[in-house]
């Protein structure tokens, strides 16, 4: 998936920022040249009128000798870069240093080679010609190739001013595309690799701390997140994989030991063992698919004000009586009016597997209590036992999907109550902690330390 | 097992899963049921309601109309058979999907047809129950559920409140067997399978209480399947 220069978003900005820049450099170059040949215009304009204003020294009045004495005057005077012309009234020149043809009443720009016969050095004039009473006219020009060469200079600089901008305007533009591409192409190249299924594979950065690092960081936290995520779903998928195994191979081997003694001595109770190595089965399927629906968070829609002091009075005397039967004893101390909002069906699972767990695995003659309480906005729950507990280093792994602590897996139960207990205790925005009940002792015991908003 | 304790029944299974199907009839039949099996929804409805049934058993996932659905129809045409939902789900808010739809019981497969069996009989007791007497009795045991009091031969007997309300599943079902599972969702309020022996102890419990000292054993364990109370009927 190559990305091409042009319709690079660089590229695209960098195009609009020439043309943006060229219109501004046409402005501004506009405004200079108008408003500098504007400027030299009027002066030599001014410089005119004041001659015509020398000569004519008594204005429209002024007699024609006068006019004609200034005028000889003026050209007898040393060189000035200005010309004078006196036509009478039949179009005859009277005097002159400037060869011109006739020109109307008014204000004239020439440039050079048009009129016939200039001056060597001249390339411009501004003529003024004004009409006399006598019905002659006087000319008076200027030398105007300052103006003219101040033209040319101004659009040369314009020109090469304007070629520059757009050279480094399209550079920058090409430069930065690159640049971006580059990049771009490195994050596609990570993300094909990952697609192809290598999700140790990062987002390079180049450590300038620029929108590409911040943006390929965020998404290399994401990927570090899916990552754990697949490893997690692999190690799950790999426990059942194992957790259903082991019933399995087991059921195969008995339907085998059957088939091969057709005269079992015991076939009913045989095919009983076999339906209820199926039964585990299916419970630790059931367990995932409810641990899955629990941490869905679905749930929460159901949730209704209820009575916990009842709910865990009833509980324990439930597990009172089947304590007895193991030999070992529940003793039960809870606040009465604890109340809450969450999922009666759900907490009664919650704190059945926790009695439980504690009946299965504090061993014989286990001593085991439950209390509740309230304390300022939470309610605690506590339910101790003193077993053998679960070492500190472990505790992280007991809470999670099949962390059963016993490798080999020949304990009874699919290993879920934990893991589900803690998913109930966070839908309901609870903590759940496990402690060591007497940390000093031989057999620290385990307590279960629950807390859940009021 | 077969149980002859219950009438011949008329049962409607609707069902796509032949395998089940044929389970299930092999299960019940032998009782005396005579078993229908419709394998898809839209027929399964016009068979449910044009026909009479003593049960309807409906899979909920069908093809044609789904298994809520059915129900949903049948129960707005005013159609009040027993019905008990099978389905795979097992999920903790199928159960209760299923009763809003009308189901009368609910019940996740794979399941044993002694399970099956059982349910009906106690849907089909349900479905033919008089106004609930304030006092059962069964053989010489009497449960005042008034007073909260159980006699046995006259002679007052101590019990706990779930014993209590153990005691009064057991003996409104009297003559039937009633399965562990039913006996976690009726008198537990359980939805979920304890690993403990929670329904054995409580039993063995209600026993040493009810029976012990007497010369007949009321509560019996039926191998296999569960408890009940008297002798079969």
């Amino acid at each position: 998936m190559r990305a091409k220069l042009l319709n690079t978003t660089s590229v695209r900005l960098a195009a609009m920022g020439v043309v943006l820049a060229s219109t501004s450099a046409v402005v501004v170059f506009g405004v200079i040249y108008i408003s500098a040949l504007g400027a030299m215009r009027t002066t030599l304009d001014t410089e005119l009128n004041n001659e015509i204003a020398e000569i004519m020294v008594r204005g429209p009045d002024t007699p024609p000798a006068v006019i004609e004495a200034g005028v000889r005057a003026a050209i007898a005077a040393p060189p000035t870069g200005t010309f004078f012309r006196l036509m009478n009234a039949q179009g005859q020149i009277v005097a002159s240093d400037l060869a011109l043809p006739p020109l109307a009443q008014g204000w004239h720009s020439l440039t050079a080679p048009k009129p016939t016969r200039f001056p060597d050095h001249i390339r411009a004039l501004r003529v003024r010609v004004q009409r006399l009473a006598t019905g002659g006219t006087l000319l008076v020009a200027a030398d105007a190739s300052m103006l003219d060469e101040m033209d040319a200079l101004i659009l040369r600089s314009f020109l090469i001013g304007f070629g520059i901008t757009l050279a480094i305007g399209l550079a920058a533009g090409i430069g930065f595309g690159r640049r971006a591409l580059a990049r771009i192409e490195a994050v596609s190249a990570a993300g094909e690799k990952i697609m192809a299924g290598d999700f140790t594979k990062r987002i390079p950065l180049s450590g300038s701390g620029d929108e590409f690092d911040h943006l390929g960081a965020v998404i290399n936290a994401m990927l570090a997140r899916i990552e754990l995520l697949i490893g997690n779903i692999r190690a799950v998928g790999d426990e059942i994989a194992h957790d259903l195994r082991a019933p399995l191979t087991r059921l195969r081997q008995s339907l085998e030991l059957m088939l091969r003694e057709r005269a079992h001595p015991d076939l009913p109770s045989a095919l009983a063992d076999a339906i209820d190595q199926v039964d585990a089965t299916l419970a630790l399927s059931a367990g995932i698919l409810r641990l899955a629906q629990i941490e869905s968070g679905a749930r929460r829609a159901s949730f209704a004000k209820l009575d916990l002091s009842a709910l865990l009075d009833d509980l324990a005397d439930t597990y009172a009586t089947v304590a007895e039967d193991h030999g070992a004893t529940l003793q039960a101390a809870i606040a009465p009016e604890l109340s809450l909002t969450g999922d009666a069906a759900l907490l009664k699972q919650l704190f059945s597997n926790l009695i439980e767990n504690a009946l299965t695995h504090a061993g014989p003659a286990a001593a085991i209590s439950l209390t509740a309480r309230r304390s300022h906005t939470t309610i605690t729950i506590t339910l101790s036992d003193h077993g053998p507990g679960i070492p500190a280093d472990r505790h992280a792994e007991a809470l999670r999907r099949f962390g059963r602590l016993d490798p080999s897996r020949s304990t009874e139960g699919h290993g879920l109550g934990l893991p589900i207990a803690c998913a109930i205790t966070a839908l309901h925005d609870g903590t759940f902690t496990l402690t060591a009940t007497n940390p000093a002792c031989e057999r620290p015991g385990l307590t279960i330390l629950l807390t859940l908003p009021a | 097992m077969v149980m002859a304790s219950n009438p011949a029944l008329r049962i409607l299974l609707i069902e796509d899963d032949h395998r089940v199907a044929e389970l299930v009839r092999v299960g019940l039949e032998p009782e005396g049921h005579s078993v229908t099996i419709v394998p898809d929804g839209r027929t399964g409805l016009l068979r449910a309601g044009g026909e009479a049934w003593d049960i309807i058993i409906i899979d909920r996932m069908l093809p044609g109309l789904d298994g809520l659905g059915l129900l949903r129809m049948l129960r707005g045409a005013g159609i009040t058979t027993p019905a008990l939902f099978l389905t795979a789900l097992g999920g903790v808010d199928d159960r209760v999907d299923g009763l809003r739809a009308g189901g009368d019981d609910y019940l996740v497969k794979p399941f044993a047809v002694t399970e099956l069996s059982a349910r009906i009989a106690a849907l089909i007791r349900r479905g033919a129950a008089k106004p609930i007497d304030t006092v059962l009795r069964v053989d010489d045991l009497e449960l005042d559920r008034l007073a909260r009091e159980v006699r046995r031969a006259g002679q007052h007997i101590a019990l706990k409140p779930r014993e209590f309300l153990l005691l009064e599943y057991l003996m409104r079902h009297a003559g039937q067997v009633v399965t562990r599972t039913m006996l976690l969702e009726s008198v537990w309020d359980f939805h979920f399978d304890p690993q403990t022996s929670v329904v054995e102890s409580h039993i063995s419990r209600l026993r040493s209480k009810i029976d012990r000292g007497f010369p007949r054993e009321l509560v019996q364990t039926v191998r296999g399947a569960g408890y009940r109370l008297g002798d079969a009927r």
